[in-house]
């Protein structure tokens, strides 16, 4: 099978390139788990999938809970996870964070570590399956932005820059553009484009091991071998997507790196080397869209991964591929179709809500 | 290029000047024990106990680039340069670019151009008429010819490109990040010639300087295989421009959770 890949600007240029790196699961997503468990397998055999180990470093996930109102809601979401996925996770009582993370703050109640979680290197994600892929015959095609897609004849066209491209099958993994691909053929998605601001810290002694996230704000705090620490956890800057940039919010960085210093202190000492924020697209309840397009054949979508694409994503192509070849599916890919957005402008806003408090 | 007094030839190293040089190279296993170099004649060393390198001035534009200037291409000296009209003034009316992150000037031409800027500034609020303005300002900018045009102030101060072309691949251009020349070369050859996505692979350009010391040398490299320069681009620059205490930026943080940072409580069922 030839396959083509038609990026708009350069490989890495956005989201894929310029996220922190975060490789876990979100526990409070159900009907994601299952997916994120298939992800977080392959992440773990990432060396022998792409002849490359992407950075990737096995150092946990440790979720801190600050309160025992945080302690209760990070219980039951364990709880909830257990029953719908085999993701392992181990509860940590108060007085053993400081084994795990000895520079620790005071004041944690708890924490749910998940041991298989850790972080990886984006670009070199990125640059490692293009590798394997182009081995395997696939061609890059940089600098087009596809504008339109239509099915005439039983044949796809994706036509950029004055150039078309036609193939059987094609699929939608324009990301923060997602929906505007989607809407060429009928199935516009409503994406709120995201702009998460991400700092990078000058290399510091190296102190920490697993990720550190908390369990009722945002957080991520990790650090690579060469001792630079990078903060993030999703808050959001001003995304200009027509631009391709995005701008950002000084006030929620700030924030943003107070937490960090609240939950690690001697971060306090720490310089700040850049900030930057890339752009992502988020769906309207927050689960991405994968899976065969609801209007027409031969047409796959993945996209609006709503802050945690990079995690997931080795495990969407996976299924897309398999999907895409006829193979038996793993798992049903039925929560993440787009056809659930096409309804919604059939039902009631009533409606609407309950299918979004499902997922809260 | 005026005549320089100094003797060209080294009979005695001290206070000689050697023109047409085409590579330096430091050499020594502990320290520095002497520069070689290269010119079309020969090729020599010097025993030296010391090295001082200046490979040339070039305007800072990062805090313009940061800001979204525009910026224009400036083909004879082989560098960006922020656009403005005569006064200073960028393509954000209400920012003026002077002295020597707009070019690289004379000092009298670097000083008056501030006054420039003030005096149409003067005018934006009311302050001075237009005509006013534009004879005050007619008046410096002749000054500033004449400072240009004088003797031994003509010279433009540019990085010299055509000595990145020369270096070996395993010279180091980016300090920071350890980037070699050769890697450089080898993703142009492979067909990377965005100069930010050679930085996406390559972390050249993400170290604390963002450029300031490479990126003359990568664009040129990247230009070995890929002609044109102004489409090389120019690195994308983040804030800080350099780098902060993280004590500085949470000063300007807010004092609350801001929403979309709240997790949503999981109860149990």
């Amino acid at each position: 099978m030839k396959v083509v890949v038609l990026e708009k600007d350069y490989m890495a240029r956005h989201a894929s390139g310029s996220n922190a790196g975060s490789v876990h699961h979100i526990s409070r997503l159900v009907p994601e788990l299952p997916l994120a468990e298939v992800a977080l397998t392959m992440w773990n055999e990432i060396e022998a999938l792409l002849d490359d180990d992407c950075g990737f470093q096995r150092v946990g996930h440790l979720k801190l809970a600050e309160s025992p109102v945080d302690l209760e809601s990070m219980i039951a979401a364990a709880e909830r996870l257990r029953s719908a996925c085999g993701i392992v996770e181990q509860f940590v009582e108060a007085d053993r964070l400081r084994d795990i993370v000895p520079e620790l703050g005071r004041g944690h109640v708890g924490a749910i570590f998940s041991p298989h979680c850790g972080q990886a290197q984006p670009a070199r994600t990125v640059r490692a399956m293009r590798r394997k892929a182009q081995r395997h015959g696939t061609t890059f095609v940089e600098g087009v932005e596809v504008r339109e897609v239509g099915r005439r004849a039983g044949v796809w066209e994706a036509t950029g820059k004055g150039e078309t491209y036609s193939a059987p099958v094609l699929v939608n993994c324009a990301g923060a553009w997602g929906g505007t691909i989607s809407a060429c053929v009928g199935e516009p998605v409503a994406l709120t484009p995201l702009a998460l601001m991400v700092t990078a810290l000058s290399p510091m002694r190296r102190l920490l091991g697993p990720v550190i996230g908390l369990a009722s704000r945002l957080l991520s705090v990790k650090q690579f071998n060469n001792g630079s620490v990078v903060v993030g956890g999703g808050y959001r800057g001003t995304p200009l997507l027509a631009e391709g940039r995005a701008e950002l919010d000084y006030g929620k960085l700030g924030y943003n790196l107070q937490a960090a210093v609240e939950t690690l202190p001697h971060l306090k000492a720490g310089k700040i080397v850049r900030c930057w924020a890339g752009l992502e697209g988020r769906s309207p309840d927050g689960l991405p869209i994968i899976g065969p397009s609801a209007t027409e054949l031969g047409l796959w979508h993945a996209f609006g991964f709503s802050t945690h694409g990079f995690f997931l994503g080795p495990a969407v192509g996976r299924m897309i591929a398999d999907e895409i070849l006829g193979l038996p599916a793993r798992l049903s890919l039925a929560p993440f179709g787009i056809g659930r957005f096409l309804a919604l402008t059939v039902h009631s806003r009533a409606t609407a809500l309950q299918i979004r408090n499902q997922e809260i | 290029m005026s005549a320089d007094p100094r003797p060209e030839h080294p009979t005695d190293p001290a206070g000689c000047v050697i023109q047409g040089v085409t590579m330096i190279r430091a050499v020594g296993t502990k320290r520095l024990e002497g520069v070689s170099y290269e010119t079309p004649r020969e090729t020599a060393t010097l025993p030296a106990a010391c090295l001082l390198l200046h490979p040339g001035y070039e305007s800072d534009t990062h805090l313009a680039r940061l800001m979204g200037l525009d910026h224009e291409w400036i083909a004879r000296e082989r560098c960006w340069r922020t656009r403005t009209d005569r006064s200073g003034r960028s393509s954000n009316d209400k920012v003026f670019v002077v002295g020597d992150c707009r070019r690289v000037d004379t000092v009298a031409a670097s000083r008056l151009s501030g006054a420039i800027a003030g005096i149409e500034t003067a005018h934006d609020f009311g302050r001075v008429t237009s005509s006013e303005s534009h004879r005050r300002r007619a008046a410096l900018l002749e000054k500033v010819e004449a400072d240009r045009n004088a003797e031994g102030n003509g010279r433009s101060f540019h990085i010299s490109p055509p000595h990145s072309r020369r270096l070996p691949d395993d010279v180091v251009v980016c300090g920071c990040e350890g980037v070699t020349a050769g890697q450089v070369r080898d993703e142009a050859a492979a067909g990377t010639w965005q100069i930010n996505a050679v930085k996406s692979n390559l972390r050249c350009g993400m170290g604390p300087c963002q450029g300031r010391n490479c990126e003359a040398a990568v664009r040129e490299l990247i230009a070995e295989h890929h002609e044109d320069l102004a489409q090389i681009g120019a690195l994308h620059i983040r804030p800080p421009i350099r780098p902060i205490a993280i004590t500085e930026m949470i000063a300007l943080g807010l004092p609350e959770v801001p929403p979309e940072a709240v997790v949503p409580r999981t109860v149990r069922s």
